[in-house]
């Protein structure tokens, strides 16, 4: 048994990292994933012009 | 993709007469990047959107990314030691790979908060497991001989520094302090024009990484120069009527003046209105930008955006 952890993952968009866990076969038992970024969109947007949103929310994903 | 001398040379020269470069310094560009190795670049993410590495993807105009970035050391090219989203290894692998102590243009991309917040991640450099962007970019940018922050978040925060700010997040030049700001070019923009990030980089290797002309927001003066107004195509034309929301991006109304529904140009300087975006190909000018289409500029390259920016669009 074995556990594999790939941080950062490159190749992709974002911070992401990933936990492995396998048996004497190597197979994989376990899978977590984690998002390692917050920016707190939800709370950007709060109280602000609503027309705002358009401008502010499609810079969460550049890619 | 390797390029071949001929190709090399005929990049330096448009390169050279976009930026103002001398022949004395064409010959430098020449020399630095044929060096073994080149300069080498670190390219650290913090809380980015990844849409500044995409437009550095989209460069055309005085190289590729290809051309410029990617080609094995010994070829003529920049040391490109470490881009999450471009190189190919990962995991600690490639992080443990990257030395933090050897000289090099630190590049960030996105805004830094706190490092013990736990919000931004991004490997295991030094030692410790999952070390956040704060400590990463204080450990390179103490060694590095120059540090450009890419994009309006690792300038002066951005969006994710947007009122509340709920990650206390800032910009490269406000988390080092002002020891560092000698040290720091700031290329701005929501994202920034690739020939914007390619020319500074140029220019840096061209001249021994002297700096160009900077602004007092410390961005060069070659690129954010002008307000947007100075050469805008609809400048001083009858304003567009905001009484409607069809007003923005009215095809009807390509001629008029966007002030009134909520441009910003009048306080945003950079090169847009000339330089346009989405060059065609080598050499070549962008095909349109943001007022050209109908959409009022947002002032994105001003270290007050988007909190003083905003409402991005009036209508009454």
């Amino acid at each position: 048994m074995a556990t594999v952890t790939l941080d950062p993952i490159s190749r992709i968009e974002g911070h992401l990292a990933v936990e492995l866990t396998t048996d004497s076969g190597n197979i994989v038992t376990d899978a977590k994933s984690q998002g390692k970024m917050f920016r707190g969109f939800e709370l950007i947007l709060q109280n602000r012009n609503p027309r705002d949103a358009v401008i502010l929310t499609q810079r969460i994903c550049g890619v | 993709m390797i390029i071949s001398r001929r190709q090399f040379l005929k990049y330096c020269t448009v390169a050279a007469g976009a930026i103002g470069l001398t022949a004395t310094d064409l010959m430098k560009l020449k020399d630095a990047l044929a060096l073994e190795g080149g300069v080498k670049v670190t390219w650290i993410s913090g809380q980015n959107c990844t849409g500044c590495t995409v437009s550095l993807a989209n460069s055309v105009y005085y190289a590729t990314i290809q051309d410029l970035l990617l080609n094995p050391p010994a070829a003529t090219s920049l040391d490109l030691n470490y881009h999450q989203t471009l190189m190919g290894g990962m995991s600690n692998e490639a992080t443990q790979a990257t030395d933090v102590n050897t000289p090099t243009v630190l590049v960030v991309e996105g805004a830094i908060p706190p490092a013990a917040s736990g919000f931004c991640e991004v490997g295991t450099f030094t030692g410790a497991a999952g070390e956040s962007v704060a400590e990463v970019v204080s450990a390179i940018a103490a060694n590095a001989s120059a540090i450009l922050a890419v994009g309006t978040c690792a300038a002066y925060g951005g969006i994710p520094a947007g009122n509340p700010n709920p990650t206390g997040t800032k910009g490269v030049q406000a988390f080092l302090g002002s020891s560092f700001r000698k040290k720091i070019i700031n290329i701005p923009g929501c994202p920034p024009n690739p020939n914007w990030i390619v020319g500074t980089i140029a220019y840096l290797i061209a001249n021994g990484l002297a700096f160009p002309q900077l602004d007092s927001l410390r961005r060069p003066r070659t690129y954010y120069g002008e307000r947007i107004c100075n050469s805008c195509e609809r400048f001083g034309k009858v304003f567009i009527n905001n009484n409607t929301p069809d007003d923005i991006g009215d095809p009807t109304q390509v001629t008029s003046c966007l002030k009134k529904v909520g441009c910003k140009g009048s306080r945003t300087k950079s090169d847009c209105s000339m330089r346009k975006w989405h060059a065609p190909g080598f050499g070549q000018l962008g095909v349109n930008w943001c007022v050209g289409s109908g959409a009022p500029c947002q002032g994105c390259t001003q270290n007050f955006f988007p909190d003083r920016m905003s409402p991005f669009h009036y209508i009454r």
